[in-house]
């Protein structure tokens, strides 16, 4: 062993000037500043990693213990093991009917998100004067579409007596109460949503944006129509982006919770047809006091979205195209 | 001399310090108790809308006046959020000392850790529940017997409807209905009012999702809504139910199964009844005042009315009976104990208070109190007719033990059992079959 890798051999930090600034041990420099500066990291770290444990990791992991328990929300939780989650497959009628519609909600609400504000984009991107007050426009309804407020200017837009219905009585069509049908109901929810679709049309502008006009000037001068761009260059260099966003609205969407529950005055109806999956999980929860029932149904919840993402992944490497690769 | 001067001084001194003691004692004495000895601060909950928090704000003020060393924090939301947030607040050990309990949900808490059984203050004189009937203050236990509620006011459920459209059918020839008029007579009277309606009205409201309605019915048919935990109506009666509103329906007498719906949850300035777009309806007679307000500014000139639901065939009465009361939490203070007491003995027998609140929770519970109210030249008509009503029929109502979740429970399922019924989604029996199975269910997870 060295001298200088002995433990306690005092390591000269010199100047300029070869006077020793300070004299410290070899071994405990290095060490030291390390330490001073993870303390530093974990004080910056600190409020985050409270956050994370506290507001998140704790109860995600009490949930989990009482999704395994009989617990009522008033009094203590009983261990009952499977037996909340065997119920939810084999005697539920209405989760079996949430999951359902659901699926409904998230296979028609997705894509036409999608589809809507991609139009909107490529629309916007064609150099419209003012494009920065359009864009503030469409992006709007995303700040507020979830709101209570906004499904309850909903409600009376759809009512028996309500704008869309005063819109049809001009063509002589006698409209109905669109909400409280349930035909109509989880359609108009729907609608709701995808009326947001402006978070999801900023990101496609943006990336509308990046493909170099080159592209668009090369396919021009060899014949390409304006479809035939879109189809040949902007779709195969957005897919990365429409990837993005699919992934975003697909996880919103099997957590939607706030419109339904508005339209419905928190019952999910009429005839459960507006019963999405978070608001069934809320029913249990806090209005019939099956906590242990609901923290199941939000692991099963969990395990689905955690699917359905793992699933975009893998299909990804068939439609995506990453320019670098 | 001197001692007897010393001993004169002495006697002076001694009858003016007794005179001192007693003028001090006197002047004590005429504080009142509560004035000379309550401290602290209590939290206090209640449910309603802007009508209510206004007068219980004021019966606050009253009571904070009359005791400067009590502050009381208001805590006040809708009839629904209401009990979701004290089921989260009696999970954290944080509800109020103060609670506004109802006998519809009392069985949900009714339990040592949540609500301070009350029994051994009653007794001791500390909670006052003199001139409360006893059936009322009965009506204030829970499943183990215990009190927990101390009841300031009773409701009850009737229909309303409009009165002239009631003349005009009259004037049209249909016999006036004279109670205690019976299902089907009530039926009858409706299918006789629908043609000389405006267009587009309605004799009523399709009640066939209403659980108020529905539990006057089965217990007008002689049969229990519950047992214990369990639902006790027969499949027959639930049938018969469905049945006798499908009919009505069908036949253009009530909404479309759309508008049923709308006018479940509608405002009552959206409601039919107010816009003067449906003769009747089902509302609690306590709101007939608000009603009425609202109406006169919507559909001006119309007045509203109330009336009892109708009797069974052999001429039961069904009508059920709750209590609106105060409950204690049970974490309250040993030191919060006094204030909150008081204050539940100045909420439900204060005279002041009583004419303040005007019965807006229910007809105030005690009887004398009430005809004081209905007599006092200055009480909105509307509430005399809730207090007249109420004394015509309380003898002969039926209260109904809500087992814990029952009311929740009834509710969702009849809602959804009927609604399924109507939108043509299920045959009434299937529906019935449904309402009964999963109201079971439901019962069955609560009671766990």
């Amino acid at each position: 062993m060295s001298s200088l890798d002995s433990p306690n051999n005092p390591v000269l930090i010199a100047g300029e000037t070869g006077v020793p600034a300070r004299v410290m041990p070899r071994n405990r420099t290095g060490s030291a500043l390390k330490r001073a500066d993870n303390r530093a990291a974990y004080m910056f770290l600190l409020p985050w990693l409270a956050g994370i444990i506290l507001i998140t990791a704790l109860p995600m992991l009490a949930s989990l213990y009482l999704s395994f328990t009989d617990y009522a929300v008033i009094g203590l939780p009983s261990w009952v093991g499977l037996e909340n989650y065997i119920r939810l497959f084999t005697s539920d009628r209405r989760f079996i009917t949430s999951i359902w519609v659901t699926l409904k909600y998230v296979c028609f609400s997705v894509p036409l998100v999608l589809l809507f504000s991609l139009t909107v984009a490529v629309a916007l991107n064609r150099g419209l004067r003012g494009l920065a007050i359009y864009r503030s426009l469409f992006y709007v309804p995303s700040l507020i579409g979830a709101s209570v407020g906004i499904g309850l200017l909903w409600k009376e837009v759809f009512g028996e007596r309500g704008v869309v219905n005063a819109i049809l009585a001009w063509f002589g069509v006698a409209g109905r109460g669109w909400i409280n049908n349930p035909t109509f109901a989880l359609p108009s929810v729907i609608a709701l949503n995808v009326w947001t679709f402006g978070a999801s049309m900023v990101i496609f502008l943006a990336a509308l944006r990046q493909i170099p006009e080159s592209y668009y000037e090369a396919a021009s001068i060899d014949g390409a129509n304006a479809w035939q761009r879109f189809r040949r260059i902007t779709l195969p260099l957005i897919t990365p982006v429409i990837f993005f966003n699919t992934v975003l609205l697909l996880i919103n969407s099997f957590q939607s919770f706030t419109q339904a529950f508005v339209v419905s005055n928190g019952r999910g109806g009429p005839v459960d047809s507006t019963l999405l999956y978070s608001l069934y999980l809320y029913q249990q929860a806090f209005q019939q006091l099956q906590m242990g029932y609901a923290s199941a149904m939000a692991w099963v919840l969990l395990i689905a979205i955690g699917l359905a993402t793992a699933l975009m992944f893998w299909s990804s490497r068939y439609w995506v195209f990453y320019g670098d690769r | 001399m001197h001692i007897l001067e010393k001993g004169g001084g002495t006697r002076r001194f001694f009858l003016a310090s007794s005179a001192l003691a007693l003028t001090l004692g006197l002047a004590a004495s005429s504080i009142p108790a509560s004035a000379q000895e309550l401290t602290g601060d209590i939290r206090f909950s209640w449910w309603g809308g802007q009508v209510r928090n206004d007068k219980t704000d004021r019966i606050i003020q009253l009571f904070e006046q009359q005791n400067p060393g009590v502050s009381i924090t208001r805590e006040t939301a809708d009839f629904a959020p209401y009990w979701e947030r004290l089921t989260i607040q009696s999970t954290g050990n944080n509800q109020p000392c103060a609670i506004t309990m109802q006998s519809r949900w009392l069985a949900t808490y009714a339990r040592p850790d949540i609500l301070m059984p009350l029994d051994d203050l009653v007794a001791n004189g500390t909670l006052d529940v003199s001139g409360i009937p006893e059936a009322v203050v009965s009506a204030a236990r829970g499943a183990d017997g215990n009190l927990y509620m101390i009841p300031h006011g009773v409701f009850y459920f009737a229909l309303m409807y409009n009165e002239q459209m009631l003349e005009n059918a009259a004037a049209a020839g249909v016999q006036p209905l004279v109670w205690p008029y019976n299902w089907d007579q009530y039926a009858d009277h409706l299918r006789a009012i629908q043609p000389t309606l405006p267009e587009g009205a309605v004799a009523t409201h399709n009640m066939g999702r209403e659980p108020d309605a529905f539990v006057s019915w089965v217990q007008s048919h002689g049969e229990k809504v519950f047992d214990g935990s369990k639902a006790a109506f027969s499949r027959d009666l639930a049938i018969a139910w469905f049945n006798y509103w499908e009919a009505l329906r069908n036949e253009g007498v009530t909404e479309s199964p759309e508008g049923m719906v709308t006018e479940n949850s509608a405002l009552v300035e959206e409601s039919n009844l107010a816009n003067g777009r449906g003769y009747a309806t089902n509302r609690p007679p306590n709101q007939l005042g608000s009603v009425q307000t609202v109406t006169n500014t919507v559909n001006p000139g119309a007045t509203i009315n109330t009336r009892p639901y109708p009797v069974g065939p052999d001429g039961t009465v069904g009508m059920d009976l709750g209590s609106n009361g105060i409950a204690i939490g049970a974490n309250c203070t040993a030191e919060q104990l006094p204030a909150t007491t008081a204050w539940i003995n100045f909420w439900t027998h204060n005279e002041e208070a009583a004419a303040i609140y005007q019965s807006d929770n229910g007809v105030v519970a005690i009887p004398e109190l009430a005809t004081a109210q209905a007599e006092n030249p200055d009480t909105q008509p509307t509430q005399v007719r809730h207090i007249e009503l109420y004394q015509q029929v309380v003898d002969t109502a039926q209260p109904v033990f809500w087992p814990a979740g029952g009311y929740q429970a009834m509710t969702d399922v009849l809602n959804r059992s009927y609604d399924a019924v109507a939108f043509g989604q299920l045959s009434v029996e299937e529906g019935v079959d449904q309402l009964i199975s999963e109201l079971q269910q439901q019962l069955d997870q609560a009671a766990r």
